[in-house]
């Protein structure tokens, strides 16, 4: 702090006393929470002001949970600078995927030029067998041999639904490229209360399935554009198992395959697959990941609003819940920043859509039917 | 355990909307599974908005009804009724959390364990002179998460219990531990000027509640930026500007009202400087004048000035 507070004024603070009776565990804590109205609030905030037991009440409580999630400076609080800093980063890194994705474009050509397809050759183009119940918000990873440009000449010829559903896997190059290195580890798994009884909110479960298979349902009949939509909430994990039981055969290495001595590209494959993470959300509305394995760790565990909807557009992860609570990730979930939408009918509702054709362009939807739309990738929205 | 209790289901008058949307979200929750029944619902919910907005709209009880955490607040209300299965998943789901919180509180084992025991025991309820229990759970009102609710529940008491303590330590051992204690002020102090308070006051009164908190938090209870970002739920580096702001603008409204209060311009600047040294009631000049009674200055000729 450049200009300190004169000692006049700090005990002139310091002097007045709590203005009204103590705000109640309630409304404290609904302060903390920020589910107060805004005349709550307000009054909560003048008695807070000169109420030193209030005012550390609420430090403690707040310092007590569980490790809380980095926030960000909201969206119309940045500067011009600070969106720079945001963008500058994506430039660079979709500048670098064009010039990757066009030199294994370049090295491809010239290598069937080359080697002329015998007919006993393996195809590397040829389509896995279609798998009951696919599902829909996994993120199948291209072959090794293959590059963005010929992904999707193949899935616009073939009949599978769900190739033409994929987003182009620039997205995986440009996550290996950009990020060479190991991500850090998941959270570490929040000390858990013990096993929750069997039959607990089950309404709360079919309620959830239901919503997901309708918004399964409906990215599928609407074709996601360049960049890719994957919305709607995961399937829960005995889905999430029988995904990676059909699409683990067919993301095994080739035995053959055009990659020929290009370690780096397989290695980025590899790795590329190997860090792409799955969501859920689980039956008390917490957000979990999963890195590939059964090992489903809460993320954003200092939010105690309910999650509704996750969606993923890349690396990027949209999270919308009670309360207007909308969070984004740039990073697979690592970090998180708080996203305030302007004020519409309220602050009691919850969103339950979130829906991106590009990275700009997006929408948000509430139980209450009021929507949100952005067209600079959630900078601004109206 | 004593077994659930019905109570007369005693709903204070709230608009026909306000009841009907309260209906319609008792089939959203397990209440019926916690053997708490339409009306009994109803009840729990009417007296939570008549306690927090018995004088306002509907559109803001309405809000408040939405915003209200059903599961939870059933299930603290269960728990209060005695219906051992909402026990159960009480004790699952809270109890672990509740001792973690305790010692992210207390810091210390021991005091944990005291302060969750304790509250567990207030949750559990004790019996009243009717044979009825009466559990802590009758206060939660599914304004907040209930495990926020428990956390600030455990941060009051803590500090009600601890902090209390605290202040009996006796003279003695705070004289051997090494703390020193200032001497009484003699009747002549510096004089307050009346003008200057006047300002201040005038000043403060002028500033919201929000940029009233934000200084007392930051100067009075030296909270760090992040700590007050993390109350407000906004970033550190908001708090930092609001902050930078607010105190550059408190001072050039002060300076204003204390010149267009007939002080001067030196005088005003000497209290805007008076910052880091707190509780000093100082007159610079006073304790610069030089005591000249016993020549300790001479001039060039001898003699004493």
């Amino acid at each position: 702090m450049k200009e300190q507070l004169p000692n006049s004024i700090r005990r002139e603070l310091a002097s007045s006393g709590p203005v009204g009776a103590h705000a109640d565990a309630d409304q404290l804590t609904g302060f903390a929470e920020g589910t107060l109205t805004k005349r709550e609030r307000e009054a909560v905030m003048q008695h807070l002001a000169n109420c030193t037991e209030c005012r550390d009440a609420i430090a403690l409580a707040t310092n007590a949970a569980p490790t809380p999630t980095p926030l960000s400076t909201p969206a119309e609080e940045r500067t011009f600078t600070a969106s720079l800093r945001t963008w500058l980063p994506w430039a660079a890194t979709t500048a670098g995927v064009v010039v990757i994705s066009s030199a294994v474009f370049l090295h491809q050509s010239s290598m069937r030029q080359e080697q002329p397809k015998s007919a006993n050759q393996i195809s590397t183009y040829s389509i896995p067998p279609q798998t009951q119940n696919p599902p829909a918000t996994q993120m199948p990873s291209l072959k090794e041999d293959e590059d963005a440009t010929a992904f999707a000449a193949r899935s616009r010829n073939s009949g599978d639904q769900r190739l033409q559903n994929r987003p182009l896997t620039t997205e995986k190059h440009k996550i290996a490229d950009a990020d060479k290195t190991v991500l850090p580890p998941p959270p570490p798994a929040p000390s858990a209360a013990a096993a929750r009884p069997q039959e607990a909110w089950t309404r709360a479960d079919m309620q959830m399935e239901a919503k997901g298979s309708q918004r399964v349902a409906a990215n599928q009949a609407s074709p996601s554009a360049v960049g890719g939509v994957v919305g709607g909430i995961v399937n829960t994990a005995p889905t999430a198992r029988k995904a990676e039981q059909a699409y683990g055969t067919r993301n095994a290495p080739s035995e053959s395959n055009s990659y020929g001595d290009n370690q780096p590209l397989r290695k980025m494959a590899a790795s590329a697959a190997a860090i792409r993470p799955h969501w859920r959300i689980d039956e008390q509305g917490h957000l979990q990941r999963s890195f590939g394995t059964d090992n489903w760790q809460t993320v954003l565990v200092n939010e105690s609003a309910r999650i509704h909807v996750v969606s993923v557009v890349g690396t990027r992860v949209w999270v919308g819940g009670e309360n207007l609570r909308l969070y984004v990730s740039d990073d697979n979930g690592s970090s998180w920043k708080v996203v305030a939408l302007p004020e519409k009918n309220g602050i009691a509702q919850t969103i339950t859509q979130i829906h991106f054709d590009t990275n700009q362009v997006g929408s948000i939807e509430s139980d209450k039917g009021t929507v949100w739309t952005t067209s600079d990738g959630g900078i601004g929205w109206k | 355990m004593l077994s659930g209790s019905q109570q007369s289901p005693e709903i204070p008058a709230l608009s026909v909307s306000v009841r009907e949307a309260i209906a319609s979200r008792y089939s959203q929750t397990n209440a019926e599974r916690f053997g708490i029944g339409p009306a009994r619902f109803e009840q729990i919910l009417s007296a939570v908005i008549v306690r927090y907005a018995a004088d306002a709209g509907e559109d803001e009880q309405l809000e408040i009804l939405a915003g209200l955490r059903l599961e939870e607040l059933v299930l603290a209300r269960a728990c209060s009724d005695g219906n051992e299965a909402a026990w159960d998943y009480f004790l699952t789901r809270y109890r672990a959390t509740l001792y973690e919180a305790a010692y992210r509180i207390a810091h210390d084992d021991a005091t944990a364990r005291e302060l969750a025991d304790g509250l567990y025991g207030d949750l559990y309820g004790i019996p009243g002179e009717s044979g009825q229990r009466r559990s802590k759970l009758d206060y939660y009102m599914g304004r907040g998460s209930l495990e926020g609710w428990l956390r600030t529940v455990l941060s009051q008491q803590y500090i009600d219990k601890y902090r209390a303590r605290r202040k009996d330590v006796s003279l003695e051992e705070q004289v051997e531990a090494g703390a020193s204690f200032a001497a009484k002020p003699d009747g002549a102090e510096s004089p307050v000027d009346e003008r200057v308070t006047k300002a201040i006051k005038e000043v403060l009164q002028e500033l919201s509640g929000e940029d009233r908190f934000l200084l007392a938090s930051y100067y009075l209870d030296q909270r760090t930026l992040a700590d007050i970002g993390r109350h407000l739920r906004v970033h550190e580096s908001t708090i930092s500007r609001k902050l930078e702001r607010l105190t550059r603008e408190l001072r050039k409204r002060l300076r204003k009202r204390m010149e267009a209060a007939g002080i001067n311009r030196r005088r005003c600047e000497e209290i805007l400087a008076e910052t880091d040294v707190r509780d000093l009631n100082v007159e610079i000049g006073i304790n610069l004048k030089q005591d000249t009674s016993v020549g300790a200055f001479y001039k060039k000729d001898g003699s004493a000035t």
